[in-house]
């Protein structure tokens, strides 16, 4: 399997950072990405703890909710984007419930490399971690 | 167009059918005439030259007669060749002319005179040797030699004579004397065919050169002009006879009736013959058909009159009925919603609505003139109408056959969306009249799509997020291997996150149920403390942050309601007070009567509170979903339409009260119970509470250290 190879390729250093105020859905995420790889996972609850970690802990991959209460995932994309003060992950993925065109359009215009629908299947998961050479 | 109009078109129609008939009446009537009078004249004419041709002829066969018996009187009796002035003739030269006379009709009497006048001979021995009166005729007679008819000789005791004369001619063949014949006129014209083929009123009559009437038809006495025998030398008729007119006359006769007169002038005699038909003749028939074409003519004009009347009346009606059409289409169109607007084909405004009128904001003239230009121009113009919506307008507008649709967004005080749909206006005939525009301001209807379609993404939102958790969760009990412990974690999160989605497609179920007025009220009596505590306890153990506080009045305690409904109505309200009060707090939940007797019920809380702009949409569900949406919040947004529904199902009202950062209060009002009132321990659901009942104001809720969320 390609979980196996890219464990294998030295992604073992790889630290990905979740920003998603469902506490479930960070811990589902979490034990998913450790089924598929073994990178390093550090999650936040909302937008601004998310920015923060994200300085702090200079994530390579971001996987952020775009629905979030307080500061959402759009705002975090632009904050990323426009402020070279913050740490710019090497691939952003953006989760979403709401994927009509003009939402995605939106995100990838706002910086996101990969747009993860919710609510995702295991294989997506996978399938958007291969595409994205994580 | 108009219904004048109308009627003079019938006019002039009527004018135009009248003319010619009457042109065609008076040719008509005037060929009548003109065929009558030809035909009159020709047989007065006919007439004229018969009497004149008999009379002619009897004045010939006279001479002839005459011519013979002087020749045989000259031969039988040669002493008168002698020239003996005054020789009486021997007796049967008296004899001879007797008996002349005897075998004669036309003649009475025969003479023979000698030149000086003296009788030689006479058929009846009388006057011979006598001189015979020195007549005016005798003067004529006396001294030619030929034949001569006399003018008139009148005897006292007899009617009018005619003397005819002849010479009685020497060996040399001069007049030694004359034989001189007597005819009574009467007798004469008793021989003319005078009156054949007359009609009536026609007369023939014989006059001489004096002017005496000698015979005639029509002049017996009495007549009330002249008789035979009269004089008429000073009528008017006589001066025309004596103008020897070779045409008819016209004039009035000896008897003042009007008359068409023919005059002949014998050969050989002084005498002059008529005859004469009244006019009424000429006219009686052409008066019988002038009347008859006239009210041939007046019947046309009556029933084209009558016509015209009964097609005004048809065009009245039509006209009544078309506007009574017209009153009730304009009352359809000034009460209905969309905006109006009728054009001719040249663009000029034919009917506006007032609806239209105040969706561009202009105020449209009929009939002055004003084309589409001013829709431009004033309606949309000044600036309220961007580059791209113009030229779309212009289009439709400019295009002359087609049906078009586009929509304005008019730039104003307040945006506005205009949806036109133009269509082409054809007569009758399939020509095209004009077109007309309707408006349908469309700002609302466009506004709620909107916040439809956002508060669908917003309710799939609310259902995808936890059933994201849920799938992932049941991928990982699938396909991984994991320990019992992660095992009953992931079926806890499963759990939890399939009761979210129970409760938010149980609010969609709501919403729909309310939407649709299915809904039914089930009112008893309520304890709204027992309620309040209830609920108060459950909101505080699920947060450690709050502290919740019941105050109810005691005369505002029983409501008359369905209890599962308010129950409904609290608990989003205490959700909210929790959910928008992050950092903690006291709510509140007070309870009051009001000036009209029902109770107030509110929930207050110390929460982030809720902005000015936002809190008047705070009811509308799809205005607070879409809200939510943009600002990407928790909570389906349609607690508070929930509540306002279930609130005014039972007949009160609820409203918001605000300040940001201090906190919001939530009120609504219920009828009260007082049937209860004193006697609450028996119709109280339970008297669990009824301690913090009495002594009001004591603090209830508290703090329970359970997290809201694993």
């Amino acid at each position: 399997m390609i979980g196996t190879d890219s464990r294998g390729n030295g992604i073992r250093s790889m630290k990905v950072l979740i920003i998603d105020d469902e506490l479930q859905m960070r811990e589902v995420v979490k034990e998913c990405l450790a089924v598929i790889s073994d990178c390093e996972v550090v999650s936040a609850s909302g937008g601004d703890d998310g920015l923060r970690l994200n300085d702090a802990e200079r994530p390579d991959v971001m996987l952020l909710d775009m629905l979030m209460p307080g500061r959402n995932g759009f705002s975090v994309l632009e904050e990323v984007r426009d402020h070279q003060t913050h740490h710019r992950p090497n691939k952003i993925v953006a989760m979403s419930g709401i994927t009509d065109s003009a939402t995605v359009k939106a995100m990838m215009d706002l910086g996101a490399d990969y747009v993860l629908a919710k609510p995702f299947t295991l294989q997506e998961l996978r399938s958007a971690c291969e595409t994205l050479e994580i | 167009m108009s219904r004048f109009g109308q009627a003079a078109k019938w006019r002039l129609t009527a004018i135009g059918v009248l003319i010619p008939l009457a042109v065609v009446a008076v040719a008509l009537i005037w060929q009548d005439y003109e065929s009558r009078r030809s035909a009159i004249q020709t047989q007065l004419e006919l007439q004229s030259a018969q009497v004149n041709a008999q009379l002619e002829s009897f004045v010939g066969k006279t001479e002839g007669i005459s011519e013979q018996v002087s020749q045989n009187f000259a031969i039988l009796f040669p002493s008168v060749q002698r020239n003996q002035p005054g020789q009486i003739l021997e007796d049967n030269a008296n004899v001879y002319l007797s008996d002349f006379v005897a075998r004669s009709e036309s003649y009475d009497r025969a003479i023979v005179v000698d030149r000086d006048g003296i009788v030689l001979a006479a058929s009846d021995r009388t006057g011979v040797g006598n001189r015979i009166p020195a007549t005016k005729y005798f003067e004529v007679v006396a001294g030619t030699n030929s034949f001569t008819v006399s003018d008139v000789f009148i005897p006292k005791k007899a009617g009018p004579n005619a003397m005819f004369a002849y010479p009685v001619r020497d060996e040399l063949g001069g007049p030694a004397a004359y034989l001189v014949l007597k005819s009574e006129l009467a007798a004469i014209s008793s021989q003319l065919d005078m009156t054949s083929g007359f009609p009536d009123s026609a007369k023939s009559g014989i006059f001489d050169s004096n002017g005496v009437v000698l015979a005639g038809t029509g002049y017996e006495a009495p007549h009330p002009g002249a008789a035979v025998g009269k004089n008429i030398s000073d009528s008017a008729v006589w001066r025309q006879a004596m103008s020897r007119p070779t045409e008819p006359w016209f004039g009035p006769g000896l008897d003042n009736v009007e008359r068409i007169i023919y005059f002949e002038y014998p050969e050989n005699t002084p005498w002059i013959t008529t005859v004469a038909y009244a006019q009424s003749e000429l006219f009686n028939p052409l008066w019988t058909r002038v009347y008859g074409f006239s009210a041939g003519l007046g019947a046309t004009v009556i029933g084209t009159l009558l016509l015209i009347e009964i097609l005004r009346r048809r065009e009245r009606g039509a006209w009544e009925s078309l506007s009574a059409e017209r009153q009730t289409l304009e009352a359809v169109m000034e009460g209905c919603n969309d905006g109006v607007f009728v054009c001719d084909i040249s663009g000029k405004i034919a009917y506006v609505n007032e609806r239209f009128k105040s969706m561009f904001g202009v105020q449209f003239s009929v009939n002055s003139g004003q084309d589409l230009s001013v829709l431009i121009s004033n309606g949309v113009g000044e600036g309220r109408l961007d580059e791209e919506n113009e030229t779309a307008l212009w289009n439709l507008l400019s295009d002359d056959s087609g049906s078009g649709r586009t929509t304005l967004s008019l730039h104003g005080k307040s945006m506005q969306e205009l949806d036109l749909v133009s269509y082409p206006v054809y007569r009758w005939d399939g020509t095209l009249s004009g077109r007309t525009i309707l408006a349908r301001d469309v700002t609302e209807e466009r506004k709620l799509q909107r916040l439809k379609s956002e508060f669908v993404a917003h309710a799939s939102h609310q259902l995808r997020t936890p059933l994201a958790s849920v799938l992932a969760s049941s991928e990982l009990l699938l396909n991984v291997d994991t320990d019992s412990a992660k095992r009953e974690k992931w079926v806890g999160v499963i759990h939890s996150q399939a009761l979210r989605m129970r409760t938010t497609i149980n609010t969609l179920l709501n919403l729909s149920e309310l939407e649709s007025g299915r809904i039914s009220l089930d009112s008893t009596t309520v304890d709204l403390s027992v309620v309040a505590a209830s609920l108060s306890d459950e909101a505080a153990a699920r947060s450690d942050m709050h502290t919740l506080k019941l105050d109810i009045d005691m005369d505002a305690r029983y409501a008359i309601c369905d209890r599962s409904k308010i129950v409904e109505v609290l608990q989003s309200l205490l959700d909210n007070a929790i959910k928008y009060s992050p950092d903690g707090g006291v709510v509140n939940i007070v309870s009051r009567r009001t000036d009209d007797g029902s109770i107030a019920l509110s929930v207050s809380d110390q929460g982030v509170g809720i902005s000015e702009n936002e809190i008047g949409g705070l009811f509308n569900p799809y205005e607070r979903a879409s809200a939510q949406a943009r600002g990407f919040s928790e909570g389906s947004g349609l607690g508070l339409y929930i509540v306002k529904s279930l609130v005014e199902l039972h007949g009160g009202t609820v409203k918001a009260e605000s300040t940001p950062g201090q906190g919001s209060t939530f009120t609504f009002t219920i009828d009260a119970d007082d049937s209860v009132i004193g006697e609450p321990s028996q119709k109280a659901d339970s008297n669990v509470w009824e301690p913090y009942v009495q002594t009001q104001r004591e603090i209830l809720g508290k703090i329970s250290p359970r997290p809201i969320s694993g």
